[in-house]
């Protein structure tokens, strides 16, 4: 166990450095995927990705139209300030009339003042910046400043920013005005800006034209400086030549000066052959909208910047260029981008495939791992410490890495690698590979921790998702099974409804604010607690129904059944084995009251038994006794007396068995059709001889035809029973009676006889267990006969009434028709 | 002389039974429990067997089964217990008679006679023609007109030889007491019930031991009378 603990360790150390490595072969990657080129407007970065994985050539590509596109916008940029600064300026007339700068003619029209400066001040002017003086006049000192008027309302107006007042109660008494200060002389020599003017208003605008023009050469100056910087001072592949201008006045830009020509003698047409012949040859005249090339440079992107330079060149203008194929010139832009390039290819090339091959051996590992987590060498599980911690926590970090990883890899796409890089070699590597390891530590954590918790079967314990779960299904059991029903009934229910009606609140809330994934979450959300809802709730309902059943059932007397509860809700589950309970403990009551029952006719069986034995010999030793022709008196009488009482006490006995186990019901039935005539004169058939003893008579009254439903062997102990008594207790050489009557789905029978002694009971005492007639208690029988007959007959479904009127005993009996 | 063998764990019993035996000429062996009686029963040459069914040691039913093994001598139960099932479970292992106690010693006598003459003339017994019927014990000749009840002779009255000897000839068969009346009367009957079951009962108390308890001749209560095949 030690030993393989060990060996996992190290597998997931290995694991971690792999994806650690393949990080810092990504980082690698980033860091070279980017190049930068300087045009005019400024540095442009280039993502190599883009251009890295293609095969085409570099002369094909969209970079080189780019790099070439570029340029040629640059050199028009340029030539457009050279025109300006060189033609204009310094090298014809060396100073501007700042007027001509100004657009806004309608003011300035009649202004024909030289406002002439060199051009050198003119840059000067606006690189350093400007200054004022802010000057207060009166308002009679400002007006006669110049000979002219100005209108008040022009003052009021506030004519340009230069202008403030402040007035009295009689109107305006100053004005305030800031001038220019001027830290360069006019071509003419005159350093003060007022003097140029001969009014206010020309004041202004002199002014505002010098500030416009000054920024303006500032501006030239600039992209002169860098233009020259880019395409004047060292060679490069781009060769071009821009004219200006027409007739002897055309001048020509170009950096073609390693030429055999003298470019600046030849005529458009010379031009025009001569550059026909290069590589990627551009002949562009914008004005009369002629574009010639071989490459795939776009005319419009080219016009679009003559337009924007069209004041400073002039309509006239023209270019020509191509790009020459010199690899040893290492700044320039075509040489650099195609080496650095081809370089990238080879990397990609090479370090793709380590990548891949570490990303499929991580994988590998992971795998094995996965399914290795928690299973020990003998097939047995453990697990770790640390599997104890809820689980979402190695969710959210996993999470939070992969997110973490996107933006680093993101950030470092490009120029982002170089940015990283300036905290050093080492501080950037590792970044990519503490990243990569801590990756691969969290994905292994989360997942590894997930299987050995399913192989585990803590998975829900410790989640902090599943102990909310079975938190809410405490609170919920909780109030459920709460006893208060406004707790478990209208709690639940109120709960259900303002939660319904907030979500739909909110759900309106948010379509109305036109927040459509909001609104799309909280329909998920209403959706799920209502389909909860209605589930629990018909869940609720089928357990009731199967309840309902199982109760049933029971009370029907099926009292082994049990109630489901498998499938049922918890609060259901204690209903359902308080059910289940009820069915057992009636069983059990009824299974003690019959063994009870059982105990006490078993009793009276077994003792009635064990009497007969002495009974026996009690009888046979009478009946030896009588045998020995005792004639003595009053020994004879004391025998006889003897044999009829041992013989009264065996009947005793049999009755007693006969009752008590009728009482525990041990009685079998074989019910079949009879006729109750045939049997009652069976019965009297057999009787015969005992009823012409005592002199009865038999008559028998009505006449049924329909058998009746009845055990025949039961039918005769009742019969015998009843006749049994009759003997015992008519009168003698009375009559008795036996009346049949069919009713509709019952015989009716009837026994009437006249009783020898006075009787004081009720009949229905007579069928009461050894009760009998009071005065009867001296002759024979034993009283339990008509308890027996009357529990005889009620075992076949038949009803039995004694009536005892007086003298006339009377038995109903009514028996089930076949 | 005939041998019984009397078992019961009451030596009373036994001692009363010997006396009523003896009278009837009878000679007695007695065994209080079913060990004893099976081991007299292998010296002794016994025509009967009254056997006890509860006693100590070995009870009547385990001997019954043992002896009924290798012989078939005569056995009567002599029980207590009188329910139906118990008589039944009895003659089903082998007994072939029940009694139960108390008992009346004259019912006990008859059988125990009328048991051994079955025993003692099976096989001596003539060949049987066409007018001879016999059921168990109980012959009919037709020719003489003489009924036996194991080789007793019965006096029955022309009507009431006419009822058995008409069961007797259909015996399995239920008969209501209206059709009987009919065969034996040849008339419609009226009130037939009530002449038939009188004159059923006293051929009843004529050829059967305990009238009560037929054996021959049954009463199907509330349907007829039939002699069991």
């Amino acid at each position: 166990m030690k030993k393989i603990g060990l060996r996992r360790a190290l597998l997931c150390i290995l694991l971690h450095l792999l994806l650690g490595t393949a990080f810092l072969l990504i980082s690698y990657l980033f860091l070279n995927s980017a190049f930068t080129i300087s045009y005019l407007d400024g540095d442009k970065v280039y993502q190599l990705q883009a251009y890295a994985n293609s095969n085409e050539a570099f002369e094909d590509s969209s970079l080189y139209t780019e790099i070439y596109t570029k340029q040629l916008q640059d050199i028009i940029a340029l030539c457009a300030v050279r025109n300006e600064i060189e033609a204009k300026g310094a090298s014809q007339y060396n100073n501007v009339n700042i007027i001509e700068y100004v657009e806004d003619t309608d003011f300035a029209s009649g202004i024909d003042k030289k406002v002439v400066y060199s051009v050198d001040d003119l840059i000067k002017w606006g690189r350093q910046g400007y200054t004022y003086t802010r000057q207060t006049f009166t308002l009679d000192e400002f007006m006669k400043f110049y000979d002219s008027d100005i209108p008040f309302d022009m003052i009021r107006a506030g004519v340009s920013d230069g202008i403030t007042y402040t007035s009295g109660s009689d109107g305006i008494t100053e004005v305030t005005v800031t001038l220019l200060n001027a830290p360069f002389e006019t071509v003419g020599g005159v350093s003060d800006i007022t003097k140029l003017a001969d009014d206010w208003l020309e004041y202004f605008k002199i002014r505002d034209s010098i500030i416009y023009t000054s920024e303006r050469f500032a501006d030239y100056y600039e992209n002169y400086k860098n233009g020259m910087n880019l395409y004047g001072n060292y060679p490069i592949n781009l060769h071009y030549v821009v004219r200006v201008g027409e007739g002897n006045k055309r001048i020509t830009y170009t950096n073609c000066d390693d030429m055999p020509y003298d470019i600046s003698n030849l005529s458009d047409e010379e031009l025009n052959e001569i550059f026909a012949d290069q590589k990627d040859y551009i002949i562009y005249y914008p004005n009369s909208l002629e574009f010639l090339t071989f490459s795939n440079v776009n005319e419009s992107d080219l016009y679009t910047y003559v337009r924007l330079y069209s004041d400073e060149l002039s309509d006239h203008m023209s270019i020509w260029a191509y790009v020459g194929d010199d690899s040893s010139l290492s700044q320039d832009a075509f040489v650099r981008s195609k080496s650095v390039i081809n370089n990238r290819k080879n990397d990609v090339k090479n370090q793709s495939i380590a990548i891949i091959c570490l990303l499929i051996a991580w994988i590998g590992i992971f795998v094995f791992l996965l399914f290795k987590a928690g299973v020990k060498k003998d097939g047995s599980v453990y697990s770790v410490f640390w599997d104890s911690i809820w689980i979402e926590i190695y969710l959210v970090f996993f999470v939070l890495m992969l997110v973490i990883t996107n933006v680093l890899f993101t950030m470092s796409r490009g120029a982002g690698s170089a940015k990283l890089m300036v905290y050093g070699d080492l501080a950037y590597y590792s970044l990519f590979v503490g990243v990569g390891i801590i990756d691969s530590a969290a994905a292994g954590m989360l997942f590894f921790s997930f299987v050995r918790r399913i192989r585990n079967h803590t998975f829900a314990n410790n989640s902090l998702l599943m102990n909310c779960y079975s938190l809410f299904t405490r609170v919920r059991d909780k109030i459920e099974q709460s006893d208060n029903p406004y707790i478990s009934g209208l709690l639940p229910f109120n709960l259900f409804l303002v939660l319904n009606y907030f979500l739909i609140f909110v759900l309106i809330q948010n379509f109305m604010d036109k927040k459509y994934v909001l609104f799309a979450i909280f329909c998920i959300v209403l959706l799920g607690v209502d389909i909860y809802a209605a589930i629990r709730q018909f869940r609720r309902i089928s357990d009731h129904r199967n309840l309902f059943r199982g109760i049933k059932r029971i009370s029907d007397g099926e009292l082994d059944y049990k109630v489901d509860k498998s499938n049922m809700l918890e609060i259901n589950e204690e209903f359902a084995d308080a059910v289940n309970n009820v069915g057992d403990g009636i069983r059990q009551a009824v299974s003690n009251s019959m063994k009870d029952e059982k105990m006490r006719s078993d009793l009276i069986t077994n003792v009635s038994h064990d009497l007969k034995t002495p009974l026996t010999s009690i009888i046979n030793y009478v009946d030896l006794l009588k045998s020995e022709k005792i004639n003595q008196e009053p020994a004879a009488g004391y025998i006889n007396t003897l044999q009829e009482k041992s013989v009264r006490l065996k009947q005793l006995l049999e009755d007693l068995i006969e009752a008590s186990r009728l009482s525990s019901g041990s009685i079998e039935i074989n019910p079949q059709s009879l006729g109750i005539n045939e049997l009652l004169r069976q019965v009297v058939g057999e009787y015969t001889d005992k009823l012409d003893d005592k002199k009865l008579t038999v008559i028998y009254c009505g006449d049924v035809s329909s058998p009746i439903y009845a055990d025949g062997r039961l039918m005769w102990r009742i019969m015998d029973n009843l006749f049994g008594n009759i003997i015992k207790y008519s009168l003698m050489g009375t009559r008795v009676y036996i009346n049949f009557e069919e009713a509709e789905d019952r015989v009716n029978v009837s026994i009437k006889n006249v009783s020898a002694e006075p009787n004081t009971l009720q009949g229905n005492e007579l069928t009461e267990k050894f009760i009998r007639g009071d005065s009867s208690r001296s002759t024979e029988g034993t009283g339990l006969g008509l308890f027996i007959a009357k529990n005889l007959t009620e075992l076949q479904g038949g009803t039995f009434e004694v009536i005892a009127d007086g003298d006339l005993f009377k038995v109903n009996m009514s028996y089930k028709k076949a | 002389m005939d041998t019984v063998l009397v078992c019961d764990d009451d030596k009373e019993i036994v001692e009363a039974i010997e006396i009523y035996l003896k009278r009837e000429g009878l000679n007695v062996l007695k065994a209080y429990d079913g060990a004893q009686a099976l081991e007299i029963l292998k010296k002794e040459d016994v025509q009967l067997l009254i056997i006890d069914i509860m006693m100590p040691v070995m009870d009547g039913i385990e001997a019954t089964k043992k002896i009924r093994m290798s012989s078939s001598l005569p056995i009567i139960f002599l029980s207590a217990k009188s329910e139906d099932k118990d008589k039944i479970n009895g003659l089903n292992i082998g007994a072939d008679d029940y009694i139960t106690k108390p008992f009346n010693p004259l019912e006990l006598t008859a059988r125990v006679k009328s048991n051994i003459r079955r025993y003692t003339s099976l096989g001596s017994q003539k060949d049987e023609n066409g007018n001879i019927i016999k059921i168990d014990g109980l012959v009919i000749n037709d020719d003489n007109k003489l009924v036996t009840v194991d080789g007793e002779n019965v006096r029955l009255t022309p009507i009431e030889y006419s009822i058995l000897l008409f069961l007797a000839k259909n015996k399995g068969m239920v008969y209501s007491s209206s059709q009987l009346y009919e065969h034996i009367w040849n008339e419609k009957p009226v009130d037939a019930e009530n002449t038939v079951a009188v004159h059923v009962r006293h051929i009843r108390e004529k050829i059967e031991i305990n009238p009560r308890e037929p054996k021959y001749l049954k009463v199907v209560w509330g349907v007829g009378y039939k002699i069991e095949g």
